[in-house]
């Protein structure tokens, strides 16, 4: 029992600490490996992952062990809920970090968000979106807008 | 890869952004093939197009596909509708995807498959075309090979082409590459 009371400790790329109790703590599969090799009885610098975005790991990571028990689609309404309150610029940071910790679900959870967000815009929303260099001629583009033109339909 | 990063936005590496991409549907991704060309000849390549695919099967991403016709007569169009699967949607049409070249075609050409996301069409004329409704691509030039499915795939430009030749075995396999000869244009078969 005394295991799982332990308690990890992080520390952001921005000095805030965060205590974390192990069972959270592993749903990171990166500080899992670390527990195991018994690596994580200080703490752990995360050089590239702000307090702000590491608590927010934190908390999607709790929400699941808390709801271990819960049904599927409570599960499903409570990641929904969690995800559609983030903005574009931290989904990003979620991102990365997620990837990072490899925090699977979560990584699944963000992306597939920022999927849903860019499906029905242009070309050009999603060159600003991402900070993209359009390197096609203006008649390479047109070439495939018009091979394409179904795909340009935006009704559904 | 460009993107992201130059805005002093978080710097989501090339790899992640396929990530994102890769849950898109074919309809957005044709789209976006007009943001750059390394997005455009990425969504192409063998290793993308596993990923997208595997991804979709895994969730259940699946359009229903069915043929219809307007009204009843052979001298009807005949096209494809994709029916959503998406929760709440229930099996609304999501899109209609219209036939390649058999639309106007006297007779309803047959669909067989699909085999991969692959539909075989072929009609009276002994017209036969692999067609792919997602992407709407489709290849015409199918020949017998001792009695399997061949195709001639050109490599290159113009009168300089080679041939690979592929074979519906179970898979798809690489038989030879019949290389190029002066003058010719395209290969019509054994």
């Amino acid at each position: 029992m005394a295991s799982t009371l332990k308690k990890i400790i992080l520390k952001s790329c921005d000095g805030k600490i965060l205590e974390v109790e192990e069972a959270v703590a592993v749903q990171s599969q990166m500080i899992k490996n670390m527990i195991e090799d018994d690596c994580a009885n200080e703490e752990i610098p995360l050089p590239d992952i702000t307090g702000e975005i590491l608590s927010m790991i934190i908390e999607y990571c709790k929400m699941h062990v808390d709801g271990e028990n819960n049904s599927n689609n409570e599960l499903i309404a409570r990641d929904a809920d969690f995800i559609t309150r983030v903005d574009l610029n931290t989904l990003y940071y979620l991102i990365v970090a997620a990837n990072f910790l490899n925090v699977k679900s979560l990584l699944d959870l963000t992306c597939q968000r920022v999927a849903d967000i860019i499906k029905g815009k242009s070309p050009e929303e999603i060159r600003l979106t991402f900070n993209i260099k359009n390197d096609f001629t203006p008649e390479e583009e047109e070439e495939i807008r018009k091979k394409n033109a179904w795909a340009f339909d935006y009704k559904d | 890869m460009q993107g992201l990063s130059k805005t002093g936005r978080s710097d989501v590496p090339e790899v992640l952004v396929f990530e994102i991409l890769h849950r898109l549907h074919v309809k957005s991704l044709t789209r976006f093939r007009c943001v750059c060309k390394p997005w455009s000849s990425s969504f192409q390549t063998p290793l993308f197009i596993t990923k997208h695919h595997n991804h979709h099967l895994r969730h259940n991403n699946l359009k229903l596909l069915l043929k219809h016709s307007h009204g009843n007569t052979r001298y009807d169009t005949h096209y494809f509708s994709q029916l959503s699967t998406d929760k709440g949607h229930n099996f609304s049409v999501k899109q209609t995807v219209h036939l390649p070249f058999f639309e106007n075609f006297l007779s309803s050409p047959q669909a067989v498959g699909p085999c991969n996301g692959i539909l075989c069409l072929n009609d009276s004329t002994d017209k036969v075309a692999l067609w792919n409704p997602s992407t709407r691509g489709y290849y015409l030039d199918l020949l017998d090979f001792n009695g399997l499915l061949g195709a001639l795939l050109p490599q290159g430009e113009g009168t300089e082409q080679s041939f690979d030749l592929w074979v519906m075995n179970g898979s798809w396999t690489k038989q030879f590459t019949i290389d190029s000869v002066p003058g010719v244009e395209r290969a019509l078969g054994f």
